[in-house]
């Protein structure tokens, strides 16, 4: 076993040199077709986290009965944590609420004098959801609770928002499917043209009564190794533009949401390395078994 | 040594042999002899199981070919020594790699290769070629290369098609007298050929094929058995 697995390794790296032009167009084509699919993957990564940004700005807010006793104030921000897809719960009270008043109207705020000793506004619990979708279901369930009067909600920015996170996840998702089947096929197309290339080899080894086993395991290693190098190198490329494609954004466009580089990055490299071992082995192997009949 | 009893190989509707049963014993030397196509080459490819029969049971070295698991095969073909006419070498490898192949993929030792293949190649007369390249030899060396990776494993049974097909008249009985040598030390050999010459010179025993059936089994004889097959195979 041992010396299978030690003769597949030598012998696999012997022949990607020996053929190194097929060697080189197989790496070539995993690079770029990988790096075509990173691009897209980090692309479907951004969407989504837009998305999650949009929704993260969506807010329902629930507020208190005006005789609302503040003794209650932890049984309530349990009870509407306990709803689901509740995400967070801040409990603001009216002097909280006054303050922020304030803040917003800034030079403005002797305007808010009159207000102030007899503080007209309620009590309220703030409430982001985990998804825009959840945003009626959560309302109602709010209306329910006792000590709340009434509960608020934009319901058609809401709905605008749940419309286009959706659209965002799903072009997403289609895109890196279609993709990684298009790469599947380019890497597998290429690897089985550089195993067609040796089909005299193989029929040689066969007839002077070489093993599947021994023929087999140096094309598997020689086309998982490709697979890797190629996958090493896109994913080098992608690293490195995705991070000064960052820097830059974050200094001219800071208002642009992006998924920072840290931990997406390493995420992406140990995937691509993964596809590009997966890939390469798997159509050496279907390639190889073609034409080893036994 | 390798006996085939009422053999039929049928390629869908073509008769490749027809109900053929030969036995040629342990130590014999043996022409297979008949026009292109006469169902030379599906004999041969037959005894190293490169093809299955459709009818009839072969047996090769004590080994029952029809009862032989796929998995098998290579065993069998280590126990053989087969040359072909177009010497199927590795290009990519040295004349030494590719004679040391044959031994490697049998799981030898190390020290026992690096013995074995220069005494081998000695034997064909081509120790200084060991670093050579395929390419870079004549076509009678490169089927004596052929020929060392075919007895590198010392088998019993050498088995060789067309061995001298393309190659000169001088070079091809330096490849006959090497699987002459074999046999005298002790090989059952069988040359499939229409080398005529050769196979008229040699007198041994010819096994004569025409339209995939067996027409002549002679001890000892030339390429031409009676007017009737010289006259079918038109010379």
């Amino acid at each position: 076993m041992w010396r299978v697995l030690k003769r597949s390794v030598v012998e696999g790296f012997r022949s990607i040199f020996s053929h190194g032009l097929m060697s080189f167009a197989s790496v070539g084509t995993v690079t770029v077709s990988l790096t075509v699919l990173a691009f897209f993957l980090l692309l479907a990564a951004n969407l989504s986290f837009v998305a999650d940004v949009l929704e993260e700005q969506v807010e329902v807010v629930a507020y208190c009965h005006a005789e609302f006793d503040r003794r209650w104030e932890s049984t309530l921000v349990e009870k509407v944590e306990d709803i689901p897809g509740v995400r967070d719960v801040e409990f603001i009270s009216r002097e909280t609420a006054l303050d922020r008043l304030r803040e917003q109207f800034g030079e403005r705020a002797d305007l808010l004098e009159a207000v102030e000793e007899d503080n007209p506004l309620r009590d309220s619990v703030e409430v982001t959801v985990m998804s825009a979708g959840d945003t009626e279901a959560v309302a109602e369930e709010l209306g329910r609770i006792e000590s709340v009067e009434r509960v608020d909600y934009h319901r058609d920015v809401v709905d605008r928002i749940h419309a286009m996170t959706e659209a965002l996840r799903t072009a997403g998702i289609v895109l890196v499917f279609l993709l990684a089947g298009v790469t599947f096929l380019l890497i597998s197309n290429t690897v089985r043209l550089t195993i067609y290339a040796r089909r005299k080899e193989i029929e040689i080894m066969r007839l002077v009564g070489a093993t599947s086993g021994f023929i087999s395991g140096p094309l598997l290693f020689e086309g998982t190794l490709l697979g890797l190098i190629g996958a090493a190198l896109s994913g080098g490329a992608i690293a490195w533009g995705y991070a000064d494609l960052f820097n830059v954004a974050q200094r001219s466009l800071p208002f642009v949401p992006l998924v920072g580089p840290r931990p997406l990055l390493d995420n992406l490299f140990q995937l691509l390395l993964g596809c590009g071992a997966l890939i390469g082995f798997v159509s050496s192997w279907f390639s190889v078994r073609r034409y080893l009949r036994y | 040594m390798i006996v085939l009893s009422h053999v039929t190989k049928r390629y869908g509707s073509t008769v490749a042999l027809h109900d053929v049963t030969v036995h040629i014993r342990e130590g014999e030397f043996a022409f297979l002899v008949g026009p292109s196509g006469a169902g030379k080459s599906t004999f041969i490819r037959l005894l190293h199981m490169e093809e299955l029969p459709t009818e009839g049971t072969l047996m090769v070295g004590g080994m029952n070919l029809n009862r032989l698991p796929r998995r098998q095969i290579p065993r069998l073909r280590r126990n053989l020594g087969v040359v072909f006419q177009d010497f199927k070498l590795l290009p990519s490898r040295t004349i030494y790699d590719n004679v040391a192949f044959a031994l490697e993929v049998t799981g030898a030792p190390g020290a026992y290769i690096q013995r074995r293949v220069p005494a081998v190649l000695d034997m064909v007369g081509l120790g200084e070629k060991a670093a050579s390249y395929p390419e870079n030899l004549s076509g009678g060396e490169q089927q004596r290369v052929s020929l060392a990776r075919a007895i590198v494993n010392a088998p019993k049974v050498i088995l060789a098609d067309e061995p001298t097909g393309n190659l000169d008249r001088d070079t091809s009985w330096e490849i006959m007298n090497l699987l002459l040598d074999l046999h005298k030390r002790g090989a059952t050999v069988l040359v499939a050929t229409h080398d005529w010459p050769i196979v008229d010179a040699l007198n041994r025993r010819v096994i004569e094929l025409r339209n995939g059936q067996l027409v002549r089994d002679d001890a000892r004889g030339g390429y031409r058995g009676d007017v009737e097959s010289t006259q079918a195979i038109g010379r």
